[in-house]
């Protein structure tokens, strides 16, 4: 049973134990759900009894004219089928006319029909003389290039489109768009269909300030000529554009540009960038994952109104920090995984207004860190993997806004912990896999502003669980590896607003289970993985947490009448059942009939999928 | 504001006689009504819309106190019916009474 307590069974694929791996296997956390606002003097309890109130009368009006635009189409479609000839004289009901409307009104039934995926490309014609501003087709089932001409035709005002992962689109589709030359903002991202000849409705649209093509493979770079006519744009996204080469040239001229995101453009290097040094108001500029290198840098450094820079994983060195420390308006800088150690990293003390700072994976070590102590503003810092210990935290220490610390997987033990707990407004704080041990934590005591808090080591254990009762207010506590009992888990009860929970070290069992449905019924995500002495007895203290929307029992004792019963927990979305030999497919499979929302369940090595 | 009736009157000079509190289901009415600054609707309780007719200020009273009885309530809310005809112009009112 060597591996049940291995970080390997975490997610079900990326077994590898390399170091680059950790870095898949931890996902950020999840942004948490929104919340519902409420009336705390009311019970939640008769709150829940309600049903949502009445739609507005204007709502209802809507929900009629798009309706009626339907119907009249569908009437007109089933002209010629004699079953459907009526002899009653609603034939003469006049066609719906959408132009009396004001133009506010005219949108407002738009957007109803795009929400009920009720919108069809003859409906569209309907709105010939509405002067409709906006339409966000992301993702709209069935658009088609032919649809596309419709909507420029009857809506030639429009100022803002968004067809992102509309995959039926071809560049026919998309040059239809040229009439509509008062367009502001265009989203074209994840649209297969974009190439070269599909940016050509760019050149007409002379208003444009702000154009999306993230993840458009088909873009040479060839086709960017076709933008580089349009001088308004303050705002393009070519992220993920893996064909592009030798295109950033056409955007030399964009001079009123401020925010360029070209990450994970495979082709992009430093010869690329030299093209951007008459930008003079980029102020936002993303090349993570590029081909540049410290040449780049030099023109990087020359845009001296960037804010936020990140070159994450660039092929950068010592020398590109050097160019960097110029930039003094920069108030975010990434430079995770470049090859920067304490060289580097000193030349980065200039830059007063910085307030967050990535070196994950660098080679930054202490003294790289001490040199860094009068960027009194930094907010966030990520030092995730780096050769530090202690004594960095002597400059983290000397920041008094710091919110959010990674120090995973590094060297920091108990002294550190304690240097850096005097500061009063950490929100944020990863220890995962450091030298904090039980100790450690007891300076975390009074630490009350901790919203998320990640201490998965071996090294703590319920004593360093009881020094956080007064964390009143956390809500993410990840202890995945820490050597957390039932006993342990009784100090849950302080945490009430906990809605992520990790909890897999191997020593929770059914009476802990029952501590954690007792106390934590805010809970959304609840990681229970490799505790093996889970069994059915713990399912009712689990119904007991109605907001769960993800839940891991992999390796548990849970058997086929376990499961059946969470069919019970109506948010559900994904359950983690692998290495759970006792629960079988069909058992899962009547499950999945019974809880509509859930889309995966891992069982064993197979991830069925809904 | 005191409980009482108010009588709102059409462009068509149809006039519906409404409780207060149904007719400041619109929130347009309601600041009407409760602004103190002598508004001649105020003083006798009579609003004049020159631009709906009476055919849709007679659906939006029946909309007010379905509005009403179905707000904070335990049963199902049936849906409120809006005859096709009527809808643009019903659009229109709603979105001019705010309602």
């Amino acid at each position: 049973m060597g591996a049940v307590c291995s970080r390997n069974n975490r997610n079900n694929d990326n077994n590898n134990s390399d170091r680059p791996n950790r870095a898949l296997r931890r996902p950020r956390p999840r942004t948490p759900a929104v919340k519902r606002v409420r009336d705390p003097s009311t019970s939640p309890e008769f709150l829940d009894s309600l049903l949502p109130p009445p739609d507005t009368l204007l709502a209802c009006s809507v929900r009629c004219v798009a309706q009626s635009l339907e119907g009249w189409h569908e009437r007109d479609e089933d002209e010629g089928d004699i079953e459907n000839i009526d002899t009653d004289d609603e034939g003469d009901v006049s066609r719906v006319d959408l132009s009396v409307l004001p133009s506010d009104l005219s949108q407002r039934v738009f957007e109803d029909l795009v929400q009920t995926r009720r919108l069809t490309a003859r409906v569209t014609g309907d709105f010939i003389g509405c002067h409709l501003t906006e339409a966000n087709l992301r993702s709209y089932p069935g658009l088609t290039d032919d649809w596309l001409a419709v909507l420029a035709t009857s809506a030639p005002n429009l100022s803002s489109i968004n067809l992102s992962g509309c995959a039926a689109l071809t560049p026919d589709g998309f040059n239809a768009l040229a009439a509509c030359v008062e367009l502001e903002s265009l989203d074209v991202s994840e649209c297969p269909g974009v190439n070269d000849n599909a940016l050509a409705a760019v050149a007409s649209m002379s208003r444009l300030r702000r154009l999306a093509c993230a993840g458009c493979d088909g873009i040479t770079g060839a086709g960017l000529r076709y933008v580089s006519g349009a001088t308004k744009l303050r705002c393009v996204n070519l992220e993920r554009c893996n064909g592009l080469t030798n295109g950033l040239v056409y955007l030399s001229g964009l001079t009123e540009l401020e925010r360029l995101d070209a990450g994970w453009c495979n082709h992009v290097d430093s010869n690329d960038v030299t093209s951007l040094r008459s930008l003079k108001k980029l102020k936002h500029l993303n090349l993570a994952r590029t081909k540049v290198d410290d040449q780049g840098v030099a023109t990087i450094g020359s845009l001296s109104a960037l804010e936020t820079l990140n070159l994450a994983g660039c092929r950068i060195t010592d020398g590109a920090c050097f160019l960097l420390g110029g930039l003094t308006a920069l108030k975010e800088l990434s430079l995770e995984w470049c090859r920067v150690g304490d060289g580097g990293v000193r030349r980065l003390a200039s830059l007063a207004k910085l307030e967050v700072l990535n070196l994950g994976y660098s080679s930054v070590t202490d003294e790289g860190v001490q040199h860094l102590a009068p960027l009194v503003k930094l907010r966030e810092i990520d030092l995730d993997s780096c050769q530090v210990g202690d004594d960095a935290c002597k400059a983290l220490a000397e920041w008094p806004n710091l919110e959010d610390v990674n120090l995973s997987d590094t060297a920091v033990g108990n002294l550190g912990l304690k240097r850096i707990s005097k500061l009063t407004r950490l929100r944020r704080v990863n220890l995962s896999y450091s030298n904090v041990s039980d100790d450690g934590v007891m300076y975390l005591e009074n630490a009350a502003s901790i919203r998320s808090l990640s201490l998965d080591t071996r090294m703590v254990t319920d004593e360093g669980l009881g020094y956080l009762a007064k964390l009143k207010d956390i809500e993410e506590l990840d202890l995945f590896g820490a050597r957390i009992t039932d006993e342990g888990a009784k100090h849950l009860r302080h945490m009430p607003r906990l809605k992520t929970l990790e909890l897999c070290g191997g020593g929770i069992t059914d009476a802990g289970v029952k501590h954690i449905g007792d106390a934590c019924r805010e809970l959304t995500l609840l990681n229970l993985g490799q505790n093996f002495r889970i069994s059915d007895a713990a399912v009712p203290f689990l119904l007991q947490l109605h907001k769960l929307g993800s839940l891991n029992l992999q390796y548990s004792r849970i058997s086929n009448e376990g499961v059946t019963q969470l069919s019970q927990l109506s948010n559900l979305t994904t359950l983690a059942l692998k290495g759970c030999n006792r629960v079988s497919q069909a058992a899962v499979e009547e499950l999945r009939a019974k809880c509509p929302r859930l889309s995966e369940v891992g069982l064993d090595n197979a991830t069925a999928s809904a | 504001m005191g409980h009482g009736y108010v009588t709102l009157v059409s462009a068509d000079g149809f006039e519906f006689v409404v409780d207060e509190e149904a007719a400041c289901v619109s929130k347009m009415i309601k600041s009407m009504m409760q602004s103190s600054g002598g508004f001649s609707e105020r003083r006798d309780n009579k609003i004049t819309f020159p631009e709906i007719s009476g055919k849709i200020l007679e659906k939006v009273c029946q909309y007010f106190y379905y509005k009403l009885q179905y707000t904070d309530s335990r049963d199902s809310v049936p849906e409120f019916k809006v005859p096709p005809e009527l809808a643009l112009e019903l659009l229109m009112a709603s979105n001019y009474l705010d309602c």
